[in-house]
């Protein structure tokens, strides 16, 4: 049974952790994403003010872009750095990636709760409940994160994983789009609370149901397959034994 | 200890090993040999569990160390962070000072591996291997990269390891230790 607070998934958390310390790279990529996209919106929305449903669709576009260029490096760069084999002849699957996704839900929930600050004081919309428009900032972070970590995971060991990676990830990603915007521009001050709430059920469970999906798969994937399955009984094969 | 049975694994391009089979008992030394892309550091993966082979049997001890020339360690680590990791995660004693002076890389506690020489990554490999007390320990090219100091203790490790070993290599003088070679 795998548990948030198992000694496995506390050290790959705090691998994760002093890795990202040190190198920087989710912080660069997504600080250099999120702030040039914030830049952009405020320059193209200077003259005339978005109406509250625009201004919660750029900030839920922004909070998962930044996701996507950030989280899928948490799981791919361990098979491109060539450490993939070390963690697995260490440790199972399981606390493997629930370290990992922590790790991600945490990075990328706090990148969604500064991004939106920013974003709520560029935009020029006013915010109206601010309660509601941090959690859906925060939480459309931490969705998006796990939902990335699932989706890399069933990539990891593909040869072209990257560009599986962008379209298993697009159609699990879309839904989270709607989802962030009908939560976000009732904040804004447009829509009932009804359909805020059932934004971030909605949410809450794309946050949830990795976490529960994602070892699964990891042990699936774990050992590696890479053989194309050919014929034994191939002429070309026979000649190589 | 270690029993493979009718092992054999395939590429794209057909069969790079097949109908191979081995036996090792603790305290032998199978030595794996070959041309270049014959299929040893496969082999040797298969055996470690890394690569599920397309046909064959292994039977392996539960507690195996494994250690190959294009395995990597974390650059934004340092050595004891590495045997920390490691420890949780096989839930063993880390004991960091205690590998690291085994590997003869006590003095490098603090320095990121992305600051160690090939040499140096391979012996905290090596440390990493033996931490978890192997019954079993898997090597492939151990003495590749390593100074007189580094071969010295590849060949201690070989002379007074309880356990078996199979290693990989063409370097003729790692043939001394072996018990028993398979050529692929």
């Amino acid at each position: 049974m795998n548990s948030f607070f198992s000694p496995q998934v506390k050290a790959c958390l705090i691998k994760e952790w002093r890795v990202e310390a040190r190198s920087r790279q989710g912080l660069f990529v997504s600080a250099l994403f999120g702030f040039m996209a914030l830049a952009a919106v405020n320059f193209s929305t200077m003259i005339t003010v978005p109406a509250p449903g625009l201004a919660a669709g750029l900030l839920a576009v922004i909070l998962i872009f930044v996701a996507t260029v950030a989280v899928p490096r948490i799981f791919l760069a361990e098979d491109e750095q060539g450490t993939f084999d070390l963690v697995r002849q260490w440790g199972a699957s399981g606390p493997v990636f629930l370290g990992k996704a922590l790790f991600g839900a945490i990075f990328q929930g706090g990148a969604g709760f500064i991004l939106g600050l920013f974003y709520s004081g560029m935009i020029g919309v006013p915010v109206v409940n601010w309660p509601l428009f941090l959690v859906m900032s925060t939480l459309l972070g931490i969705a998006s994160s796990n939902v990335l970590c699932l989706t890399s995971t069933m990539v990891m060991t593909a040869s072209n994983r990257w560009v599986l990676a962008s379209v298993v990830g697009l159609p699990l990603l879309f839904p989270l789009i709607f989802l962030g915007i009908g939560g976000l521009k009732v904040s804004f001050g447009d829509g009932g609370m009804e359909g805020a709430y059932q934004s971030i059920a909605a949410l809450v469970g794309y946050a949830v149901v990795p976490l529960g999906l994602g070892p699964m798969v990891a042990q699936s994937l774990w050992t590696e397959r890479r053989d194309p399955g050919q014929n034994p009984d191939l002429p070309q094969n026979k000649d190589r034994l | 200890m270690l029993k493979i049975e009718n092992l054999g694994h395939r590429f794209d391009q057909g069969w790079l090993f097949r109908h191979v089979s081995a036996e090792v008992e603790s305290g032998g030394r199978l030595l794996i040999s070959g041309r270049n892309g014959s299929g040893k550091s496969t082999f040797l993966r298969s055996i470690a569990g890394l690569l599920i082979p397309r046909e064959g049997e292994i039977i392996a001890p539960e507690r195996v160390g494994y250690s190959a020339l294009d395995l990597n360690v974390y650059p934004h680590l340092t050595a004891s962070e590495h045997l920390e990791f490691s420890a949780l995660l096989r839930g063993v004693k880390p004991e960091p000072t205690k590998w690291l002076s085994q590997v003869g890389l006590e003095n490098v506690n603090g320095k990121l591996c992305n600051a160690f020489s090939t040499g140096m990554r391979a012996r905290l490999k090596i440390a990493l291997a033996l931490q978890c007390k192997p019954e079993l320990l898997i090597l492939d090219e151990p003495t590749a990269s390593l100074d007189d100091a580094g071969r010295e203790l590849i060949d201690s490790i070989m002379t007074n390891f309880g356990g078996a070993v199979v290693y990989a290599s063409n370097d003729e003088h790692d043939r001394r230790w072996a018990t028993h070679e398979l050529v692929l």
